[in-house]
């Protein structure tokens, strides 16, 4: 276990519920550093979902389906990408910077490629959020509970449209193990 | 090209695809530092958990355990739909397992959690009436609708209950909770694709 992971357990051990404020000091330094995790994890699916569908763009109507995809998890992630941007400077702190480019893991000249890109940017996403949850209260949590949603959502579409069946294609606790 | 950082296997690398996409991994890695996670420890969490907590993770393992039974029930009556039946089972089973992990305090009964003692739908699961009581099989496109309404409601109100409890619930015990909304959320999106394919007007779970 990292010694980032072991603060995390204990902050979260005494994280307040929900409902309350964040206070200042270990849980404040946590939050921004989960908002900061999420908006990363973010970035990098807009830049992949915009690289899958501008390389499913050319490849006609067989491609519709999964463009339409990657469409709708650019916009998704551009909405949450500016809402943990105020999130992170509503706490006095700087948020993550885009970078100027993500290598992937793999070229998305295909429909099957471009889907597995979606998916694997949605399940860091999901991993992001669902980790943030556990420092996070109030409003912030919210946007990490609904942000998982979406991600596990968005990522089970881009599985199933790339033809796996429902029992490789659901996960029994997104963003978990 | 800079090679990923050399950290030892985590789940967020073999998500990422590991080893192959370096940058993509450099910034899960970077998620991997600043994960928490769920699992259980020999002080585990669920020692000091408050009674609200408890309470919640109770019920959300009394809610998969209703879905146990409820899609259990519908695979024996639907044998064309049983793979998917199934494999939606497995998922309660593993969030049955997970919350009992986590929090033991929670975990169900040997009577409750038995998936064919017939044990009462949590409070806020809807009652899946044809799936959990019908035993004969029945492939027809209308008793798929039934069935499948009544399943999709059932994950939307576990899904939603889930969804208000992670927003309670102290910081040890969300990223679980949460986890079972995204779970029902997204089952609810799976079920409301076969609703449309056995021809459920758009709209009609609910």
């Amino acid at each position: 276990m990292s010694g980032g992971t072991r603060r995390r357990r204990a902050i979260a051990a005494a994280a307040p519920s929900g409902g309350e404020r964040a206070t200042p000091g270990l849980d404040q330094a946590a939050a921004i550093e989960a908002l900061n995790a999420m908006l990363a994890a973010c970035h990098a699916a807009i830049y992949v979902s915009a690289a899958a569908g501008g390389a499913l763009a050319p490849l006609g109507p067989d491609a519709a389906a999964a463009q339409a995809l990657a469409r709708s998890a650019w916009l998704a992630h551009r909405e949450l990408r500016d809402s943990l941007v105020a999130a992170v400077e509503a706490h006095g702190a700087q948020p993550s910077p885009a970078l100027p480019a993500y290598r992937i893991s793999l070229t998305p000249v295909s429909v099957a490629g471009a889907l597995r890109l979606l998916a694997e940017a949605e399940e860091a996403c999901a991993a992001a959020a669902h980790d943030a949850t556990a420092v996070l209260t109030a409003d912030t949590r919210r946007m990490a509970v609904d942000a998982l949603g979406g991600a596990a959502i968005r990522a089970q579409r881009a599985r199933l449209a790339a033809g796996l069946p429902p029992a490789t294609a659901t996960r029994a606790l997104p963003g978990s193990a | 090209m800079d090679p990923a950082p050399h950290t030892s296997a985590t789940r967020r690398q073999i998500l990422a695809g590991l080893g192959s996409s370096l940058a993509f991994v450099s910034l899960v890695g970077t998620l991997v530092a600043g994960c928490s996670t769920t699992e259980p420890t020999a002080t585990g969490p669920g020692a000091d958990l408050p009674a609200s907590d408890v309470a919640a993770a109770r019920a959300a393992a009394t809610r998969a355990g209703a879905l146990v039974t409820a899609y259990r029930a519908a695979a024996v009556r639907h044998p064309s739909l049983r793979p998917l039946f199934d494999s939606l089972r497995a998922h309660h089973e593993v969030a049955v397992t997970t919350i009992a992990a986590q929090v033991p305090a929670a975990a169900p009964t040997s009577a409750s959690a038995s998936p064919t003692s017939g044990a009462a739908p949590a409070a806020g699961t809807a009652t899946t009436g044809s799936a959990t009581t019908a035993t004969s099989m029945d492939d027809s496109p209308a008793a798929h609708r039934t069935t499948l309404t009544d399943l999709h409601n059932a994950e939307q109100t576990a899904s939603d209950t889930a969804h208000t409890d992670s927003l309670r619930v102290t910081g040890a015990l969300a990223p679980l909770l949460a986890s079972l909304y995204a779970a029902g959320g997204a089952r609810v999106d799976l079920l409301g694709g076969y609703l449309a394919q056995a021809g459920a007007p758009a709209g009609a779970p609910r």
